[in-house]
């Protein structure tokens, strides 16, 4: 009696031990569960991609903001007149996941010299919060704190993160939430299945998703 | 109930949440760092680092109370990252601050607040009590598996280090693995399923 009294404590121990792990892996899986679903609806030809909503209407024009950046790049204008690159506005979260595991990519964009973009993050944190985000990400473009949401709010965006991509003349043609590596690459033009404001649709499919 | 059950019973829960707790942090661990320091409890020099060991030290922990090995070390050990967890989020709602607790990592997320006091509270009240119940520091309890398998006596210290060596080696391995991967895998059946019916309604799309 006793060796089954003490097999049935060994097995019961490895099952909560078990089902510990499936329910922390389940826990983990309905942020993307929730975001594929999400994609599904937004294949092409549907009417709303996913992020869709939010920012300026495409075609809109880069406003004329100069703020100060948090981390080492003095003033930064977002409009600039005289540069001949396209302009990646992209807005980031200090906690949001994507935006944390987004910033190599973004470092890799912006030193790519081959690539035409300049990019500028922004962040809806108070200044202490984005410099413990840098300290943690070192990000290697110019990053505005946002603490009060009067930008993000004037962009209209509430995603994060989430990428505007204006083109050199300062018109807004791409925009998208862009939460990783194939995504950014797919706002900045890689990816050829975005679909430009052109409204040409691409036509091979490597990124998940479509962006308007 | 006898004290035994109890224990057994406070060792394992206690050891499950630790693990929940630890395993996203160390998946994740740079996430946990800037959690520490959004906090504002410890200056940077000192919450950096803070934030690089607490996973680890959970881990640790959570095997040692789950295996039965050096339980009330453990438990002490418990007792403390519970207190320090509930100093931290203690100043924060004193500040009026609405910030995720980060207490599982990014699986899941919570506010700090009262409700979160709360159940601090009652973990490190059986931290506490698992403490006082346990038998022996450093040596592994009469009902661990160590001891039920025959796999170390009452005085070894060998399940202490084994714990030690596991984590070591958990911490090197879940931080290599990719701590958020897309929402699927290309390389997987499912994934090329997917990438195939996304092509076809891609056709259909730009045949409409």
């Amino acid at each position: 009696m006793t060796g089954l009294w003490l097999a049935s404590y060994l097995v019961l121990w490895v099952l909560v031990l078990a089902l510990g792990f499936l329910v922390i892996g389940a826990l983990g899986q309905i942020g993307p569960l929730r975001l594929q679903r999400a994609r599904r609806a937004a294949a092409p030809g549907a009417a709303v991609p996913v992020g869709a909503d939010d920012g300026p209407p495409l075609g809109a024009h880069l406003p004329a903001l100069v703020a100060s950046t948090i981390n080492g790049f003095g003033s930064v204008a977002l409009a600039e007149p005289n540069d001949e690159r396209s302009t990646l506005v992209i807005f980031l979260s200090p906690l949001c996941e994507s935006c944390q595991h987004i910033v190599e990519a973004l470092n890799a964009l912006v030193e790519d010299g081959a690539r035409q973009v300049r990019a500028v993050a922004i962040m809806r944190a108070d200044e202490q919060a984005c410099r413990a985000f840098v300290r943690v990400f070192p990000l290697h473009l110019p990053l505005v704190g946002d603490g009060e949401r009067t930008i993000t709010m004037g962009f209209g965006v509430h995603g994060s993160p989430y990428g505007l991509l204006y083109d050199a003349a300062g018109v807004l043609v791409r925009k998208g939430i862009v939460a990783d590596h194939e995504e950014l690459l797919a706002l900045v033009g890689d990816a050829p299945r975005a679909v430009t404001a052109s409204g040409q649709p691409a036509t091979t499919v490597e990124s998940s998703r479509v962006l308007v | 109930m006898n004290v035994t059950a109890c224990t057994v019973a406070l060792s394992v829960g206690l050891g499950m949440v630790l693990v929940a707790s630890a395993v996203p942090k160390l998946r994740h661990p740079r996430g946990f760092v800037l959690t520490v320091l959004l906090y504002r409890v410890l200056p940077p020099r000192l919450g950096e680092p803070m934030g690089w060991l607490i996973p680890p030290l959970e881990l640790l922990t959570a095997l040692l109370l789950l295996s039965g090995a050096a339980v009330r070390l453990s438990a002490g050990v418990a007792s403390g990252l519970l207190a320090s967890f509930m100093v931290a989020v203690g100043i924060n709602v004193a500040r009026h601050r609405n910030l995720d607790c980060g207490c599982f990592g990014g699986a899941l997320r919570r506010r700090v607040g009262w409700p979160l006091l709360v159940v601090d509270a009652m973990l490190l009240g059986a931290a506490i009590a698992l403490t006082v119940a346990a038998t022996a520091w450093l040596t592994p309890e009469p009902w661990s598996v160590w001891r039920l398998w025959g796999l170390a006596g009452p005085s070894s210290v060998g399940p202490l280090i084994g714990c030690v060596v596991v984590t070591a080696c958990a911490v090197a391995v879940l931080g290599r693995a990719p701590s958020r991967r897309s929402w699927f895998d290309r390389s997987s059946h499912a994934g090329k399923q997917t990438i195939r019916r996304e092509r076809e309604i891609a056709i259909k799309g730009g045949k409409g």
